[in-house]
């Protein structure tokens, strides 16, 4: 073949894949034309292999114009390509829309109780301060739960109708009555200093309505150590309400009665709806009662043998039930045992 | 206790409103419940409902709030002087009082009046009583009741009349008497109980009521006032057995001030002189051996400082102190600085005896709101929880990773529950811890099991429409042990499956079952790290005999999962079946294996074959992935079982088990002609042991 026939067997090719690639509508198409314009048996690669006929001055002007010519069609290809993806995709996108006002499927996951939350949370708060978690047994004896808190058999406090009692155990053997009774066994195992918190069900002779419930649960704390004081006590529960209810509270001390503290305190939380003024919400109190606290009673700490002159403590019990209606406007205590799972979806 | 301000005012002068009143009583230690205001316009009061903490019987009187108020107003009260106005007749004539049991009646006083007229009280006697709700019956019942609502101490008025003979007898209730007591309703004594008797049997219930045979009428001439001071255990004690409580018992049952007997018996005697026209005999019969020393407790200022975390000075301690009325004298050097004061203590305050008590007061006058807030020492200390408080916490977000929702029973059951289960006589879920005095029988017993609490849970939401539950609780169990005061608790994870999803655009309706049932314990256990556990057929009520299987790791069972069996599902009148399981916490901590080591991540491709054997019906799937596992041996990544099939064309008898098997080399690509080796040796194997066949 003459330079003149490659040349205008060059053109042809290039002329035919150029419009051959921009007929190709599909991916396909233009996978094939690819194969059949510039694959190993193409025209064109053909063209460059016979290029060797040429002699040796004709064959850098071929070459280059072969060369060229592939360029140009492997550009084509490119942009072609480049436009059906483009077009694929955009087809897909549109095929693939969604009504995305269809409910997503949703994992199918648990859900923790309402108060195991809020013992969580009360836990963390704690643990946050350097508290430990202990435990005690909820059938209880008496000497625990009454006797060794200073609450002596006939005491005004010790009031039997509150309390349950285990059957052919005589007095001995209850199911206790609040969590206070773990300060008794931690203390009687372990020295100080002691930072402790006790969370657990109680139990009251109760007929369940919506404020009494013959099981609730409780959260107890302690510290014992040689120079705690009644200011270490309300900072502890300063920063504890704080934490639970928000910073944007207040938390007062009002002087109580208990058996196993001295002094003792009553603790209680500005109305979150009134800032302490009074409303519908809180009975027109302005505060809600949310602890019982006080300094470790000297007996009680005789009690488990250590010396009231060396060692001072503080002590505070809080339910966990009253603390979530608060937090939640809950009414009715009965709803956390009754467990209707809209009750328990709800948190 | 009610409280009126009106009333209030008589003994100090109180300047301020009724609401600012109220706080600064609650923020020093009478919480006050309510306000109300009642009366007519120029005749307006206040009455305030307070809480009276037990140990402070002293408030329980107007006096005492007094006190309070101007301890804390910082005013003086005024107590009613008392004037004794007698006739010279000695009151040792009329009657004599033999004390027997000085224990329990540690002062005994009394006074006659005689020729008096029963009538009306005047109205500002009855005003004052009804505004704090205490009706009006005659003015000498109204005036001792007044009296007693004035100064905290109780008396009682006998129409001495009415009395036989003329000797009264402080002593305790001989078996089997009664009395009729002014309620009107007859009661059986017994010894344990004081009395007041005269010559035919008890007149009285010491310190908790009058008996209706001397009561004060419209006829009444001449009174036994009374003016006495009980052992409060003893009136606790009588006036619970009795089921009677009366506002004299609630005085005395907290500890009435025995200083306090004789002022309150004048008061009350010229007050009947004034308004019942009587004659007051001459003299007090008052059976009182010892005068109580007065107390006296030495506080260190030191103490009273490390306790509060103050830094008062003795002066400031001493005048906290003297508003409350309590004598302070200073033991220490003028200029001391931390000194030791004594401090008298007055007999009204029965409540105070030991040091704290009196740092108490002075926390308590000194304002709580005053002591600074501050942190314990930290001691380097840190909260942390235990592991296995850790594990507790971490099965119960598995639990509820798997799709369980938490739920929290009562802790007690009844009988019947376990009886509709079917619980064998000699399972440990029969054996119960009973409670002595049960609200009802529902709550009679400690609960044994988890299960019926959740069956309960599953009623609950059946009944509202809500039958697909996947539920669990984590809780105590009660066992009684011989030789053991206290029952074994044991904690529990159990958990219940039930009903069937709601249809779902592009998702299919499941029911629960017992697949799913063991799916979650296995998936928990799988996280725990458990591996060396396995699950054996069961069997044994409440479950379904074919559908029940044990946890064990060698002997140590950790629980079971099984069905609810269809019987018993019927007769709970449960619409679906329910899956359970129960898992025995403490034996899921003793498994949990040390923390793990890492093991390195093959970087080569995995070969996936599939393989379908048949084999008899019998034989158990288990046993097909036995047999596997042991002839594939290490290069056996992942075994899955994805088709049970019986029907033809397998032949009857026989069922086709379908599995997949993936394959990974640690340290090359597999080829191919390597796993089909081996999937040839584990059919060989399946063959021999288990007489399958393959399926094609």
């Amino acid at each position: 073949m003459r330079a003149e026939d490659f040349l205008s067997a060059i053109k042809k090719i290039k002329a035919e894949a150029l419009a051959s690639i921009k007929d190709s509508g599909s991916p396909e198409e233009l996978a094939n034309m690819r194969h059949r314009f510039l694959g190993r048996k193409s025209e064109l690669t053909a063209i460059l292999r016979k290029l060797g006929e040429l002699s040796a001055d004709q064959r850098p002007g071929v070459g280059k114009e072969a060369n060229v010519a592939r360029e140009a069609v492997e550009e084509a290809f490119a942009k072609k390509q480049e436009g059906l993806d483009k077009g694929h995709l955009e087809k897909r996108l549109q095929e693939e829309a969604a009504d995305i006002t269809l409910p997503g499927r949703r994992p199918r996951v648990g859900r923790k109780h309402i108060l195991t939350r809020v013992v969580e949370e009360i836990i963390d708060i704690f643990l946050g301060l350097g508290f430990r978690i202990a435990e005690g047994p909820e059938v209880e004896l008496d000497y625990y739960n009454f006797e060794a808190l200073n609450i002596p058999k006939d005491h005004p406090a010790r009031s039997l109708q509150d309390t349950l009692y285990v059957a052919s155990n005589g007095d001995d053997v209850l199911l206790r009555t609040h969590t206070s009774p773990v300060q008794i066994r931690v203390m009687e195992e372990e020295q100080p200093p002691l930072h402790i918190i006790a969370p657990g069900k109680v139990y009251r002779r109760d007929v369940a309505d919506p404020t009494h419930s013959p099981m609730f649960h409780q959260v107890e704390g302690f510290a014992v150590d040689s120079d705690i004081s009644f200011g270490d006590l309300k900072g502890t529960l300063e920063c504890f309400v704080l934490n639970m209810f928000g910073e944007e509270r207040q938390v007062r001390f009002r002087p109580h009665y208990f058996a196993f503290t001295e002094p003792s305190a009553e603790v209680d939380v500005s109305c979150g709806h009134c800032d302490a003024r009074g409303c519908r919400a809180c009975g027109g109190k302005g505060w809600l009662e949310i602890l019982g606290a006080g300094m470790i009673d000297p007996n009680v700490l005789k009690e488990v043998g250590y010396d009231p002159e060396e060692h001072v403590g503080f002590a505070f019990g809080m339910g966990v039930e009253r603390i979530a209606m608060l937090k939640y406007g809950l009414k009715d205590l009965r709803l956390f045992f009754e467990n209707d799972l809209r009750f328990l979806e709800q948190f | 206790m009610l409280l009126s301000l009106d009333w209030l005012q008589e003994y100090v002068d109180v300047d301020i409103g009724a609401e600012e009143l109220a706080d600064k009583m609650s923020l020093t230690g009478t919480e006050v419940e309510s306000i109300q205001r009642i009366g007519t316009p120029g005749q307006e009061d206040v009455v305030l409902h307070l809480e009276i903490t037990p140990n402070r019987p002293d408030c329980m009187g107007v006096i005492g709030m007094a006190r309070e108020t101007g301890a804390f107003l910082q005013k003086k009260i005024k107590k009613p002087m008392v004037r004794s106005r007698e006739i010279n007749v000695p009151v040792s004539q009329s009657v004599k009082v033999k004390v027997a049991d000085r224990e329990l009646c540690p002062r005994y006083a009394a006074r006659v009046l005689r020729n008096i007229k029963v009538s009306e009280s005047p109205d500002w006697m009855k005003k004052r009583l009804e505004a704090i709700g205490v009706r009006s019956v005659n003015n000498v019942v109204d005036i001792t009741n007044y009296v007693m609502l004035e100064s905290g101490q109780p008396l009682h008025a006998f129409d001495m009349d009415r009395l036989v003979g003329d000797a009264i007898e402080v002593r305790r209730a001989a078996p089997e008497e009664k009395i009729i007591a002014i309620d009107g309703i007859e009661r059986a004594l017994n010894s344990e109980m004081l009395v007041i008797a005269d010559g035919q049997g008890p007149v009285a219930i010491a310190g908790v009521m009058g008996g209706a045979n001397s009561e004060v009428s419209g006829e009444t001439k001449t009174i036994l006032l009374e003016s006495a001071n009980f052992d409060p255990t003893s009136v606790l004690k009588t006036s619970r057995q009795l089921g009677l409580i009366s506002e004299s018992s609630l005085r005395f049952e907290r500890g009435v001030d025995i200083g306090g007997t004789l002022w309150a018996l004048d008061r009350a005697a010229e007050l009947v002189r004034e308004l019942a026209s009587g004659e007051v005999l001459k003299g007090h019969i008052d059976v009182f051996q010892e005068p109580p020393k007065q107390r006296q407790i030495l506080l260190r200022s030191a103490r009273v400082n490390k306790i509060l975390g103050t830094e008062l000075t003795g002066e400031e301690i001493g005048d906290v102190l003297g508003r409350l009325g309590l004598g302070v004298s200073l033991q220490s050097p003028a200029q001391a600085s931390n000194p030791e004061l004594m401090i008298q203590i007055p007999s009204f305050r029965v409540d105070l005896e030991r040091e704290i008590d009196v740092i108490e007061e002075v926390a308590r006058l000194y304002g709580y709101d005053r002591i600074e807030a501050t942190l314990p020492a930290s001691r380097q200390r840190q909260g942390l929880l235990t592991r296995r408080q850790k594990s507790e916490g971490m099965i119960k977000e598995l639990l509820i990773a798997a799709g369980l929702w938490e739920t929290i029973n009562f802790s007690f059951l009844d009988d019947s529950e376990l009886d509709s289960l079917g619980y064998a006589k000699d399972s440990p879920e029969k054996r119960l811890v009973e409670l002595r005095n049960p609200i009802t029988s529902e709550q009679s017993k400690m609960r044994s099991s988890l299960i019926p609490g959740l069956i309960r849970t599953i009623n609950v939401n059946v009944a509202r429409s809500l039958s697909e539950l996947r539920i669990f609780e984590m809780g105590r169990v009660f066992h009684p042990e011989r030789g053991r005061t206290l029952p074994i608790e044991r904690l529990v994870a159990a958990g219940a499956l039930t009903g069937r999803t709601e249809r779902g655009l592009g998702r299919q309706e499941e029911s629960w079952d017992f697949f799913d049932a063991k799916g979650v314990v296995e998936f928990l256990l799988g996280r725990l790290g458990i591996e060396s556990a396995s699950f054996e057929r069961s069997q044994g009520l409440p479950y379904h005999e074919g559908r029940c299987a044990r946890v064990v790791i060698g002997e140590k069972i950790l629980g079971r999962v099984g069905e609810l069996h269809p019987e018993v599902q019927s007769k709970m009148e449960l619409p679906n079946r329910v899956a359970l399981f129960e898992l025995d916490i403490d034996a899921l901590i003793e498994a949990l294996p040390p923390t793990g080591s890492f093991a390195e991540l093959s970087r080569y491709p995995t070969v996936s074959v599939d393989l379908a054997v048949v084999v008899d019906e019998d034989v158990a799937s288990g046993k097909v992935e036995e047999v596997i596992r042991g002839q594939a041996g290490d290069l056996l990544e992942r075994l899955v079982i994805f088709d049970l099939y019986t029907g033809a064309p397998v032949p009857k008898g026989r069922k086709s088990l379908a599995y997949s098997l993936t394959f990974r080399a640690p340290d090359r690509t597999l080829d191919w002609a390597e796993v089909e080796t081996v999937r040839d040796e584990i059919v060989r194997e399946l063959e021999s042991k288990l007489q399958a066949g393959l399926r094609i």
